[in-house]
């Protein structure tokens, strides 16, 4: 049936925000073949996340990390039903615009991937799909919402099968809120103002006294106003105002189940399915945890169904951390 | 009091919450909402109106399947042992209503098909034509991914729709509706679901 484009509008913010809602309770997982992603879908996944190298494999080679090649994600959009989301590089609106003519239905704006810009990221309201960012603190989180983002995620520490970067990020953003909710006037000034900061890194790059003026997202006072009005909204709900992911780390049943016992809303996996022994198991385990997390004995019957999962790094090991990238 | 059962298999399942929560404070309702995972949940419960929320169906059947938790079995048979059970599915809610693949009955007569607007880029918000819920006669539409009727029965009665595409249906008690009504501000949805609850109960 023919419809009339002209009364319905597109890639509002309530269309992007809703779209993450519909992920709650969720296992996102990283597929690098069509045939992965079947396996996703069949093992009951919510989405996703198509990759030409999974983040422990482009942690392992090195290099320049980018967005991946048109057709491997064509492929993977052919072959699934569920939601495809891919990934761009931090600041790379270029990549974005690519991921969006190719119809992924969510954008992840990764710290995998190597930066694009050092000091913006992508101006996430100029786009008609949603993105998904990582965050550290809550100040990320915010200022990620303020430049569009409708889904958060922790960052973790993708590609290590180790979740204690996690589990830090699920900690200190739940804390933080707690804070802002219960600190004076003063103290909450002082909160805003260092939020508000993390859009200076370009002028403490000048030596010539330069005074910030624009920004990828509007004037530094737009800015402030939009952080403010998301911290209120913060202060309010005593959560993000938008769906909140787990990723970054996760390779057990019992690792889904203790982020969801953080309050996250699902989970995010990467390496932790492809890179397990018997990824068909993996991935049926992840998501009988996720939706059972308070369950202790669904989560023992998960987590017998699990064959040897991936092997895990030390965080002091590792020469990148992916978390430092992108404030 | 109206006990109401909120499926809580996977999708937006607690935007469901807050708008019935708000129905429920504008009808000056008593609501007891119930969160059903499995299917001893249901039976605990002994809800008087369900909600079926929008999400990944693939991931709901899986989690909630004869070989899962056990409660949508168990959830369709309760629907059909009493046709006046109001139930709100939304979304993904329509496609397991006309689609339980369970071996039993559909629990709404039309047909749908999955994702067949397109993908994300081509979810919309348009206002809808609707008729025999609440006063008014038009809703805000929010359609994410949504399905959409492949074949509408004469044997439902249409109560919304989008330009001339019927995207809401109603099988006796049961109301299936493509779009998302816990998104939108309007209460409405909710609002009849629980009068339905509350007029079925003191009938």
């Amino acid at each position: 049936m023919a419809l009339d484009l002209a009364t319905m509008r597109h890639g509002t913010t309530l269309l992007k925000r809703g779209f993450a809602k519909m992920q709650e309770g969720g296992v996102i997982m990283d597929v690098v073949t069509p045939e992965q992603a079947q396996v996703a879908e069949d093992a009951g996944a919510t989405a996703v996340m198509a990759l030409e190298r999974v983040p422990a494999d482009i942690r392992a080679d090195g290099g320049v990390a980018r967005m991946s090649h048109p057709q491997l994600i064509r492929g993977i959009i052919e072959t699934t039903s569920i939601p495809v989301m891919a990934k761009a590089r931090i600041g790379h609106s270029g990549e974005a615009r690519v991921l969006e003519a190719l119809g992924v239905d969510m954008i992840d704006e990764s710290e995998v991937l190597t930066p694009a810009d050092p000091f913006y990221h992508i101006p996430k309201d100029e786009f008609s799909i949603p993105f998904v960012c990582g965050c550290t603190s809550l100040g990320e989180a915010v200022r990620r919402i303020q430049e569009g983002a409708a889904m958060i995620r922790t960052k973790g520490e993708a590609g290590t099968g180790n979740v204690v970067s996690a589990v830090q990020h699920a900690r200190l953003v739940d804390e933080e809120i707690r804070f802002l909710q219960t600190c004076d006037s003063a103290a909450h000034e002082t909160a805003i103002a260092a939020i508000v900061d993390g859009y200076r890194g370009l002028e403490q790059k000048s030596v010539l006294g330069v005074k910030l003026q624009q920004t990828p997202f509007g004037t530094i006072e737009q800015c402030e106003a939009g952080v403010r009005e998301v911290v209120e909204e913060v202060r309010t709900l005593g959560r993000l105002p938008v769906v909140t992911f787990s990723a970054g780390g996760i390779a057990t049943p019992a690792d889904a189940a203790l982020l969801m016992q953080h309050g996250l809303d699902g989970i995010f996996v990467g390496s932790g399915i492809f890179k397990s022994e018997d990824p068909t198991t993996t991935a049926k385990a992840i998501v009988l945890a996720t939706h059972h997390f308070s369950d202790p004995d669904k989560v023992v019957e998960a987590s017998e169904m699990m064959a040897k999962p991936m092997s895990g790094l030390e965080l002091e090991d590792l020469d990148v951390r992916y978390e430092d990238r992108g404030s | 009091m109206v006990r109401i059962g909120l499926v809580m298999l996977q999708g937006a399942r607690h935007v469901h919450a807050t708008a019935l929560k708000r129905a429920a404070e504008q009808a000056g309702v008593e609501l007891e909402l119930h969160e059903l995972r499995t299917d001893a949940d249901l039976f605990a419960c002994q809800p008087e109106a369900i909600v079926l929320p929008g999400g990944e169906t693939t991931t709901m059947r899986l989690t909630g399947g004869a070989e899962g938790s056990g409660l949508l079995p168990a959830l369709f048979a309760w629907m059909r042992a009493d046709p006046t059970l109001p139930v709100l599915g939304t979304c993904a809610g329509v496609i397991l209503l006309a689609d339980p693949q369970d071996g039993g009955e559909p629990l709404i007569h039309s047909s749908i098909d999955r994702n067949a607007y397109g993908r994300q880029q081509d979810s919309f918000q348009a206002e809808l034509g609707i008729s025999g819920v609440g006063d008014s006669n038009t809703f805000p539409g929010v359609f994410i991914r949504a399905p959409r009727f492949a074949d509408i029965s004469a044997k439902d009665k249409i109560v919304a729709t989008h330009q001339e595409e019927v995207v809401g249906v109603r099988n006796g008690a049961r109301l299936a509706l493509t779009f998302h009504p816990e998104l939108s501000d309007d209460p409405t949805f909710h609002r009849w679901l629980l009068e339905a609850a509350l007029l079925r109960a003191t009938a």
